[in-house]
Order: structure tokens, then C-alpha cells, then sequence
């Protein structure tokens, strides 16, 4: 496996969040009972394709931390996970089929059978 | 009559007499080539159980085991032995895979806390085995009593190594590590108890006659580890780990393509040879060794045609196919 590059002139060097997943990820925030908190987004070694997705609620961003703030979250990426997720927008799909956050990564050459690993 | 313990290691000597020592004695064979790491960290074991193929969630000091590393298409990254024991994991990896694997950690290390250190050139490796191989190390004071996949530390003579009883070559035998000023001392006093000393060559022809698979012969990013037969070293139950879903899939709907096999030659063939039933390719020689009757060897056959006692050619020579032994013994029953 190849590091991805860093980007192309079709994926923009950031990740988004949907108004609808910003609202999940406030209404989790809420549950914990937070007035404040940053999405930790990152991607780890495993699952069948190689990577998978990481979501955390952190109290604040760390030092090397590439911070990213839309639709009122403040989202924190470490670098290393960052050169995998550039491009990446985070979604949530609800309902009783919905399958929660989905990540719809640009990197992502192939991915599991669940979706929640991917391979680049 | 040449006392063969003590004899020089002569690149001209018999393997036979060799191979005589590993199967009726007990033989002590120089791993230099094989890498050895130390890995260590909260999140060491974590890291190996989601990117290999057998169960890691625990590990407790003392015990060992393997597991195959493989990539998201399950191709074999490297077979490794893994030991907890000093704190960490001790890693033994194929000859000239230590850096292979230092690499594909380290790819795949984001927030754990882990550390890999490359003892391949600090640190010697003599395996030491044959049927009295016990005897050997109970002649020398220590771990007589090893469980198997059993790994401790110990002494020999003032040589602190770590002994770490496992399946190598294809058999039953002990790995002794430990710092490289210490490796004449422990080498002689195993030959002094009675272990033969013998070449690489000849610990090659154990590994085939075994049927024991080797990376870039009979497994590596070529293929999956199931070909190569190393169930014994696969979870069916562990859950998800990269390559898990590619590994499940050939198993549930038997799409295994090809299947190691022993193979029995009445003419040594070289590697690479093709395999034939009435004419047609049904596999190739990956690995083989003279022998006093022949050659045996290892093979990658078709599945249809990967029967034990079939009768075919290689290279214009009749062949039997057999099952390999380290399969056999490591294999789960049904």
C-alpha cells in the first residue's frame, strides 16, 4: 500500500461535515452531557480492508491536531490519519436502515463488505 | 570414525548425515537469516490481532504462537512467531522480512502506543532440534519440561538467552536468542551436549521434507495463506482483521484455488517445474530436495488435483503426491 497524494485539483485538502451529521454529533455531545467538545476523526490499522474509520469525543484538540470548524464542530484529524481522510466528507445516514456515520472518502480505492474499512 | 559433534562445518559435507542428526538426534542450526524484533507497547498485541490472521487479544508472558500477516486482498505479508515474554512480544519473522514487517507496522500505526526494535543483527538465533533435543538441553541445565509454544528466559553457562519451545522447520524443536557475543558459547555448549551442528542447506531440506511452507516459495504476496495450508495459524473466529473478509469468503464458498502438497520424486526436478496429469498443468514444484531415493518436494496444485497418493509427472518424471506433514500436525481437526 502507497501513501495517498496529498491532493488532486478534484479533492479539496479538508474534510467536511454535513449539516445532518454536525447535528447527530451535537446531539451525542448533549447525551454526554457536554456543552462543548471536538469530534476526533482518524482512521486505524484492521478491519478486512486494511483502515478503518475512528470517531471519538474529545474534550479538546491535541498540539499537532489539524483543526477543522464548520457547522458548529470543531474537528480535530492527526496528521498521519489526515493524508488518508483529505477529501473526505462526513455524512450520516438515519432511520432504521441507516448505517449512522458513513465516511465518503475520495482515497478509498476499495472497501469491505460493511463499509467500515477501506483500503487506498 | 569422525565424531560429527565436534566436527568443522564443511560446505562439502553429506546433508544426508545431516538430515540423519535433525530426524534420529538432535541438530543445532545457525538462523542468522531468520529477523528477530522486539515489539512492545499497550497497544503491541492490539495492533498485531486487527492486522493478522490468529487470535492476539491475549498473549500472557510465557506463551507464544503464530500468525500470518496479510494485506487487505489476503496475499501473505510474512508468517511470524510471536513470544510474550521481557515485556513485550518477541517476533521472529522469515529470513529477510524483519525490515518487511518493521515497514507494515509502522504503516499501520496511527495513535498506539507501540515500539518495534530490529534485533536481526544484535541478537543470534540457534534452533535446536530433533527427537532428543530435551535430552540436549536437560545435558545443559535448562527447560527440559518447555510446553510447547512455551517461552521463557534462562541461562546457559553465563549467557542470559531467551528459550521458546515452538514448531520450526516443520517440527517440534527450541529457539535460543540472545545477545550476539553470547552466541559461540551457547553453540558450543549444545554441541557439547550432543547436538549436531548442522548447515543451512541441510535445515532446508528438513523444512521441505516436513512440509513446511516458505515465504516467497510457497506463500507471499502471491497468495493467500490458505493455499499454504496455515490453518493452524488462522482464527475462524476472531472476528474482523485485514484480509478476514477475502479469507472467509474462499473458505465459506471453497473457492481455494490451489493446495500445498508434498511431493515424492523419483528424479530430483528443479523449482519452477510443472506438474502434469495426462498432459495437462495441474501445479508447480515450489520447493525440493535430493534424497536418497529421489527428491521430495513441495508443490502448489490445483485443488481438483490435490490428492494424496496421486500419481503424476514432473518434468517428464513420475511423482506422488502426498500430505504434507506440517499441515497435518497443525491443521484443526474436524
Amino acid at each position: 500500500m502507497e501513501y495517498p497524494p496529498m491532493t488532486t485539483a478534484q479533492t479539496p485538502l479538508t474534510i467536511t461535515i454535513s449539516e445532518n451529521a454536525a447535528d447527530h454529533v451535537g446531539a451525542f455531545m448533549a447525551a454526554e452531557g457536554r456543552d462543548s467538545g471536538t469530534l476526533r476523526v482518524g482512521v486505524k490499522g484492521g478491519g478486512c480492508s486494511g483502515l478503518t474509520y475512528v470517531l471519538d469525543i474529545v474534550e479538546r484538540p491535541r498540539e499537532d491536531d489539524k483543526v477543522i470548524t464548520q457547522n458548529g464542530i470543531t474537528l480535530a484529524v492527526d496528521k498521519k490519519s489526515y493524508i488518508f481522510l483529505a477529501g473526505t466528507e462526513l455524512d450520516y445516514s438515519g432511520g432504521l436502515n441507516g448505517k449512522g456515520f458513513i465516511f465518503n472518502n475520495p482515497n478509498a480505492k476499495k472497501a469491505c463488505g460493511c463499509g467500515t474499512s477501506f483500503s487506498v | 570414525m569422525t565424531d560429527v559433534r565436534s566436527a568443522p562445518l564443511d560446505p562439502e559435507l553429506d546433508h544426508r548425515h545431516e538430515l540423519l542428526a535433525l530426524r534420529e538426534a538432535a541438530a543445532v542450526v545457525d538462523q542468522a537469516s531468520a529477523g528477530r524484533l522486539f515489539i512492545s507497547g499497550a497497544d503491541a498485541l492490539d495492533l498485531l490481532n486487527r492486522l493478522s490472521t490468529n487470535k492476539l487479544e491475549e498473549l500472557p508472558s510465557g506463551n507464544a504462537t503464530s500468525t500470518v500477516i496479510t494485506n487487505g486482498d489476503a496475499r501473505v505479508v510474512d508468517l511470524v512467531a510471536l513470544g510474550a515474554l521481557d515485556g513485550g512480544l518477541w517476533c521472529v519473522t522469515s529470513p529477510g522480512y524483519a525490515q518487511t514487517v518493521v515497514d507494515w507496522l509502522d504503516l499501520y500505526t496511527f495513535a498506539e502506543k507501540i515500539a518495534v526494535d530490529d534485533r536481526t543483527e544484535s541478537a543470534f538465533q540457534l534452533t535446536l532440534s530433533g527427537p532428543s533435543a530435551a535430552t540436549v538441553l536437560t545435558q545443559i541445565g535448562v527447560g527440559a519440561t518447555l510446553a510447547p509454544e512455551e517461552i521463557v528466559r534462562t541461562i546457559v553457562g553465563d549467557v542470559s538467552v531467551v528459550l521458546w519451545r515452538r514448531m520450526t522447520g516443520g517440527a517440534d524443536g527450541y529457539e535460543l536468542i540472545g545477545e550476539v557475543a553470547g552466541r559461540d558459547a551457547v553453540l558450543a555448549a549444545l554441541v557439547r551436549a550432543g547436538a549436531v551442528r548442522v548447515s543451512a542447506d541441510a535445515w532446508e531440506g528438513y523444512r521441505i521434507t516436513n512440509g513446511m511452507p516458505a515465504i516467497d516459495a510457497e506463500f507471499g504476496l502471491f497468495n493467500n495463506p490458505l493455499e499454504a495450508r496455515l490453518l493452524g495459524a488462522i482464527s475462524e473466529t476472531k472476528g474482523c482483521y485485514t484480509g478476514q473478509e477475502v479469507i472467509a469468503r474462499l473458505q465459506t464458498y471453497a473457492k481455494i484455488q490451489r493446495w500445498l502438497m508434498a511431493v515424492e520424486l523419483y528424479a530430483p526436478v528443479a523449482v519452477g517445474t510443472t506438474l502434469e496429469v495426462d498432459g495437462k498443468r495441474v501445479g508447480e514444484i515450489t520447493s525440493v530436495v535430493a534424497t536418497d531415493t529421489g527428491a521430495s518436494g513441495l508443490a502448489l496444485v490445483a485443488s481438483k488435483a490435490a490428492i494424496a497418493g496421486a500419481a503424476l509427472t514432473a518434468g517428464g518424471a513420475y511423482a506422488v503426491l502426498r500430505e504434507p506433514a506440517y499441515a497435518l500436525a497443525t491443521e484443526p481437526r474436524e
